[in-house]
C-alpha cells in the first residue's frame, strides 16, 4: 500500500509527510503526470492548491481511495457526486479532511452524541495556513456565503453577519463574518436534520474592506496561531436545551495536516466506507478519529462557561 | 488680524499670500488629524473586555494496539 501525497511541497503536503513516516509515501504531481499511477489499495492524499475532483476521479479510476484537503464549496460539491465511481472502484473519497471543514465535523459530531437533537451548528475559523490559504481566506470574505436555514440554503453576502467569537487561548474574541467555504454543504451532509448551519471566518475591518481587491501584500509562508471553535445547539435526552461549545487553538496547517493523516490511516487500514464519507458523518469511528488527531499534538478543548477575569 | 487677512489695509499683493497661507494650514491640520485618525482605526486594539479562561483540555483515550 502506498500513500500518494499531492502538493507534497506545501506546508500541509510536508506535515502529512511527516505524520505517515511509517507508511512508504510517494509524491504525484499533476502537472507532470496528469494520470495518476497509483494501483488498488493506495491512499492518495489531495493537498494542492487547485481543484481536486478531476484528479480524484483519475485515482478513482486506477483503484485509489482518496483524502481530500479543500475547503472550495464547487469543489466539494463535485467531489460528493464522485460517490457512484468510488463505490465502482471499491474505494474511498473523504470529502474535506481539513481544519475547516474536517476537524470541524468531527467536534461537531462529538458534541452531537452527547444530545438527543440537534439543532443548529455554528462554526468559525481564525488563522491560514499557506500563501493559497491566505489567498483562499481573502477571497472567501467577497463572495456569497452559504447557510442552511431553516430547511433551505440562503446566499449571504461574505463579511457580512459580524459576530464576536470566543476562541481557545491564546487566541482569544475575533470578530467573525460569513464567507465563503464548504463548511456549511459538508456538515449539512453529515447533520441532514439540522435546521441551521453557519460558518464563519475571522477578520479585521481592513481584511473586510479590501476583499474584493488583490492583495495589499504577499501573504506570509504560514499564519500565525489558529483556531477552530464548533459550537452545537439542541436538546438533551429530557427535553432541556443545551448549547456545547468545542475550540482549537493550533497551527491552521498542523491541524489540517493532523486530521488529513488521521483520515489516510484509517482509510488505509480498511475502516472507513466504500464512497464518498464527510466528517461528521455517523457511521464514522469519530472518537478514534479525534484520539489520533490528539496524538498527532493538536489540542482538543471544551468550553465550560466559566471564564476568568483578566 | 481679520482686517489683515481680508488685505484691508495690506497691499495687493500679500493679501493673497496671506490667504493662502490660513487655507494652507488649515488644510494640513485637517489632514495631519485624519491620517491620525485613520492610524488609530486601522492599527489601534481593544475594545474587548480583558477575559481569558474558561476552556479545559478534551481527553479522547488513545487507540488500543490492533
Amino acid at each position: 500500500m502506498t500513500v500518494w501525497l499531492v502538493g507534497a511541497d506545501g506546508i500541509v503536503g510536508r506535515r502529512v509527510a511527516r505524520s505517515l513516516a511509517g507508511h512508504e509515501v510517494r509524491t504525484h504531481d499533476p502537472r507532470r503526470e496528469p494520470t495518476p499511477i497509483a494501483h488498488r489499495g493506495d491512499v492518495a492524499v489531495l493537498a494542492h492548491p487547485v481543484e481536486h475532483a478531476p484528479l480524484a476521479r483519475g485515482f478513482a479510476l486506477r483503484g485509489a481511495s482518496v483524502v481530500t484537503i479543500g475547503d472550495d464549496v464547487d469543489d466539494a460539491s463535485a467531489l460528493l457526486d464522485l460517490d457512484d465511481e468510488f463505490r465502482a472502484a471499491g474505494a474511498t473519497l473523504v470529502v474535506g479532511a481539513a481544519m475547516s471543514p474536517g476537524l470541524s465535523g468531527l467536534l461537531a459530531r462529538h458534541l452531537a452524541d452527547q444530545l438527543a437533537v440537534v439543532d443548529e451548528i455554528h462554526v468559525a475559523i481564525h488563522g491560514t495556513a499557506g500563501p493559497h490559504c491566505a489567498r483562499t481566506y481573502h477571497r472567501s470574505l467577497s463572495r456569497r456565503s452559504h447557510g442552511w436555514h431553516d430547511g433551505t440554503w440562503v446566499d449571504y453576502l461574505g463579511g457580512s453577519g459580524r459576530e464576536l467569537c470566543w476562541f481557545p487561548e491564546p487566541v482569544g474574541a475575533k470578530d467573525c463574518y460569513r464567507a465563503d467555504f464548504a463548511d456549511p454543504l459538508l456538515l449539512h451532509t453529515a447533520f441532514p436534520d439540522a435546521r441551521r448551519i453557519s460558518a464563519r471566518r475571522s477578520a479585521r475591518r481592513r481584511d473586510r474592506f479590501t476583499a474584493r481587491l488583490p492583495m495589499m501584500s504577499a501573504p506570509h509562508a504560514e499564519g500565525r496561531i489558529g483556531a477552530l471553535r464548533v459550537e452545537v445547539r439542541g436538546a438533551n435526552a429530557h427535553g432541556g436545551r443545551e448549547c456545547l461549545i468545542v475550540g482549537v487553538a493550533e497551527l491552521v496547517g498542523t491541524a489540517t495536516a493532523a486530521t488529513a493523516s488521521a483520515f489516510t490511516e484509517l482509510v488505509a487500514e480498511g475502516r472507513l466506507r466504500r464512497g464518498t464519507v464527510v466528517a461528521g458523518d455517523a457511521a464514522l469511528p469519530t472518537a478514534e478519529l479525534l484520539a489520533r488527531i490528539q496524538s498527532l499534538g493538536v489540542r482538543l478543548q471544551e468550553f465550560t462557561g466559566v471564564p476568568q477575569g483578566a | 488680524m481679520i482686517r489683515h487677512l481680508l488685505g484691508l489695509g495690506v497691499p495687493g499683493a500679500h493679501y493673497a499670500l496671506e490667504v493662502m497661507k490660513l487655507v494652507r494650514r488649515i488644510l494640513a491640520a485637517l489632514i495631519m488629524t485624519g491620517a491620525a485618525a485613520a492610524a488609530i482605526r486601522v492599527k489601534g486594539r481593544g475594545g474587548t473586555p480583558p477575559q481569558h479562561g474558561g476552556w479545559r483540555p478534551l481527553d479522547f483515550p488513545e487507540r488500543r494496539a490492533s
